[in-house]
């Protein structure tokens, strides 16, 4: 099997994802970064550019936002989309419930980015169901290929049935890599237009109940349309009395299909079901009755396995046969199948190699590497500041690299975007009601306080909340790959659009005590933290932000001044530095012995300095 | 669906910051050369902060990214400790490519369960070469062409020398280069 050099690429499935946009002529698409998602929009960049495409891309304050500002493209006509990551839907999750009354004119797609593992993200929730919940169509891939193929697709259902259309690709489709044939991007030409209608696009409670009957109908039609055998839902059983079938979406689909090829196994029928939601109810029922036993692989919840009228004979999560938390890894896929197979004698699967090596490795007891801020990070100054000064605090914190600051025993919480200040507040109110005094620090990164804690810090100022704020400002959303922000003014294309600094949207929230530091000065850092406190604690104080601004070293690397150089003399061995500073480039190889700096990684940042009371730590001479 | 199905099956696996995305666009690259179908997978997000990484690669016609514990044909671990980690992924007669300074390589605790695996091990310091040329971030390539030369290498030296010129940005080819070549060097005759 080859294919022809001319016209390939080799895409990650977001790259795919963004070249499907291209290729069905998407005018308009809004998103904001959250792995898995954030490489749609770069991608979808490079090929406007290379191509000199009229798409408009923006980066979004946040997925609301985002989803509304391609809605509203889509009413005047013309195609758009609207990606995030699978929470992301939550945070736009009021504008997709409304929009799937309202309907479309142009297509809209909106591409939600699930995490089975999770390996970056809070929850493993299935968007399925949340297309289930908001009664709008799903395409579920399992292949880059498949992703940009579904969202072609996408848009012509989208606009046949006036409705929202969502594509959930899991993290092994979107970071996938994959030789695809590119094919010519559609240029549809359509120019806006928007009809007014307002019993529809300004619907009252009275007309949101004809909206939902409308919806309604069209969902039995629709639901008709995904039963059809095509494309993306259908199943090879031609007889009957199959000891074992399997149905299967999505990434788990492909798997499955690929241990059947590796082992020749040919007897076993796969019904595929790509298009969730509508539910295919007759095709895979129609499946069903002629297998004798089913088995289902999906992930990350149940969506096809709640839809059986029968479960019996159906092995999958409800059953216990197929974990109901996780990632459906490779293993534990053939581990089911192999099970599966061989229960219903219709085929003895090896024993799954390498598992005794495993057994061997896991007793070698390796050392965890578990995610740390990198060397140099300025976030790391700012939470050895902030645990300095105030050792005891309550640590509220958000999403982004700075949730690392945990390392730092700096972090607490960490329950959404925006509650590194909800929960400050939060905390402080619940105290505050018992007269307790207790100092609050929240943390949150800049892109995160543009995407949610405008609204956060409004609600805590109006109420009267007393905490430290440090806004860890480093130019740059870091964590999901360095998108720019708000504060950058920096757009998606690259293009200059108006910079809103961090300190006026600050003024904004009614905020009066606001202090801008570099965290590498990390002994006055301390200094102002407690200074911070005092105003939080004065009768009319409120609220003290101190904006902790340092560029991100990876996207801005710095110019090396001075060696960082340990004076073996100097040190005592007793790994402070290590615990309390959690640099990965100052390395302890057992209790007893001295710090080494690894020169792999250390970037001569120098604030470690500060972390050392013998004063082994030194920058001496010139930097290599 | 009744002939077993062949694929090639890649991991490289190390820690966040050393390059390893580069290092699966280099076989990417060279197997899209040949015209092979390939799909693979990439650690992105929060991981990629120092944690461990894992790359996964399958050239010849798979659909599902990952590869199954057991199944790898090569291995490239770019750090000792990630290789060991990784070591289940390699299948009977597997080759695995290791950036280490200390040997012996693997750890003798692995030792019964491997023999009789006929694993081909390669140790390389590809660090010191790294650091020798004066960037450390270098060791990634160094160790793709440390490997070339090796009968299990999935490529030719003349193949993947020719895709680290493709993969990597113009102003740092020439770098590539260099660590390609100091690696393949020290494979020896």
């Amino acid at each position: 099997m080859t294919i022809t050099e001319a016209r390939v690429e080799i895409l990650l499935g977001n790259g795919a994802i963004a070249r499907g946009l291209i290729e069905a002529g998407c005018d308009v698409l809004c998103s904001y970064p959250g792995t898995p998602s954030s490489e749609i929009v770069p991608e979808a960049v490079r090929f406007k550019k290379a191509e000199n495409l009229p798409i408009y891309i923006e980066w979004s304050a946040n997925e609301k936002v985002a989803f509304d500002n391609a809605f509203a493209a889509c009413l005047t006509g013309k195609r758009a989309a609207v990606c995030m990551k699978q929470v992301g839907l939550n945070v736009a999750a009021d504008s997709l419930m409304s929009a799937a009354y309202q309907g479309v004119v142009g297509g809209l797609v909106v591409i939600s980015c699930d995490d089975p593992g999770p390996h970056s993200s809070q929850t493993e929730q299935d968007t399925r169901l949340f297309a289930h919940f908001a009664k709008v169509p799903v395409f579920d891939p399992s292949t880059p290929e498949m992703a940009r193929d579904m969202v072609i697709r996408a848009f012509e259902i989208s606009e046949e049935f006036r409705t929202p259309f969502i594509i959930r690709p899991g993290i092994r489709v979107c970071h996938a890599r994959q030789a695809i044939e590119l094919r010519e991007p559609k240029r549809l030409g359509r120019t806006a237009n928007f009809i007014k209608d307002v019993e529809r696009w300004a619907a009252t409670p009275r007309y949101r109940y004809v909206l939902h009957k409308e919806l309604n109908e069209k969902h039995a039609r629709m639901a008709l349309a995904s039963a059809e055998p095509g494309e993306y839902n259908h199943h090879d059983a031609t007889g009957n009395d199959y000891p074992l079938g399997i149905i299967a979406g999505g990434v788990p689909l492909a798997n499955a299909l690929d241990i059947l090829d590796e082992f020749g196994i040919g007897d076993v029928p796969v019904c595929h079901v790509g298009a969730a939601f509508p539910f295919p109810l007759s095709l895979v029922e129609d499946f069903r009755k002629r297998c004798r036993n089913i088995l289902v692989l999906e992930e990350t919840d149940t969506v096809i396995e709640l839809f059986l009228q029968n479960r019996e004979n159906v092995r999958g999560r409800i059953s216990g046969h197929v974990p109901s938390e996780g990632e459906l890894v490779p293993e534990i896929i053939y581990n089911i199948m192999r099970e599966a197979l061989s229960a219903t004698g219709v085929y003895q699967l090896p024993v799954l190699e390498g598992e005794k090596v495993a057994a061997a490795v896991a007793d070698m007891n390796l050392p965890t590497r578990k995610p740390t801020l990198c060397p140099g990070c300025p976030h790391r100054a700012s939470f050895y500041a902030i645990r300095k000064a105030f050792p005891k605090a309550i640590f509220t914190s958000d999403i982004g690299c700075y949730t690392l600051g945990m390392n730092l025993g700096a972090v607490d919480t960490v329950l959404d975007m925006g509650s590194g200040i909800t929960m400050a507040s939060g905390f402080f109110q619940a105290y505050n009601q018992d007269d307790q005094e207790k100092p609050i620090i929240g943390t949150m990164g800049d892109s995160t306080f543009y995407h949610s804690g405008l609204p956060s810090l409004l609600n805590a100022v109006y109420n009267d909340a007393r905490f430290i704020l440090v806004l860890l400002d480093n130019d740059i959303t870091a964590m999901t790959g360095m998108q720019p922000t708000p504060g950058l003014g920096i757009r998606a294309d690259g293009s200059m659009g108006k910079k809103i600094p961090l300190e006026r949207a600050v003024e904004g929230c009614g905020i009066d005590w606001i202090k801008i530091h570099d965290p590498y000065d990390v002994e006055n850092l301390i200094a102002l933290v407690k200074e911070a406190y005092e105003h939080t604690k004065q009768p009319d104080g409120g609220v003290a932000v101190i904006i902790s601004r340092h560029p991100c070293i990876i996207k801005y690397p710095p110019k090396r001044e001075h060696r960082v150089e340990i004076d073996a003399e100097a040190c005592n061995a007793c790994g402070v530095c290590v615990k309390k500073f959690e640099c990965p480039a100052l390395v302890q190889t057992g209790k007893k012995e001295k710090v080494t700096i690894d020169r792999r990684i250390c970037v001569d940042c120098g604030v470690c300095v500060v972390s050392c009371k013998e004063g082994a730590i030194k920058e001496a001479g010139s930097s290599d | 669906m009744t002939t077993k199905s062949k694929t090639t099956n890649i991991v490289l696996a190390g820690v966040g910051g050393q390059g390893i995305l580069f290092a699966t666009k280099i076989l990417s690259a060279a197997a899209k050369k040949r015209g092979l179908p390939i799909i693979g997978s990439e650690t992105h997000g929060m991981a990629q902060r120092g944690g461990s990484v894992v790359s996964h690669l399958k050239i010849g016609g798979a659909r599902s990214p990952l590869v199954r514990r057991g199944s790898a044909d090569v291995l490239y671990a770019f750090d000792p400790i990630e290789g060991h980690r990784a070591f289940p992924f390699l299948k009977k007669g597997g080759a695995v490519f290791v950036n280490t300074g200390t040997t012996p390589w693997p750890d003798p605790a692995l030792e019964k369960e491997i023999a009789g695996m006929d694993i081909d091990v390669a140790t390389f310091h590809a660090d010191r070469v790294a650091l020798e040329m004066g960037n450390p971030r270098l060791a990634n390539v160094a160790l793709i062409g440390f490997s070339s030369a090796h009968p299990k290498s999935p490529f030719s030296s003349d193949e993947l020398r020719e895709a680290v010129i493709a993969s990597a940005p113009e102003k740092f080819a020439e770098m590539n280069m260099k660590a390609f070549d100091a690696g393949k060097a020290a494979s020896g005759p």
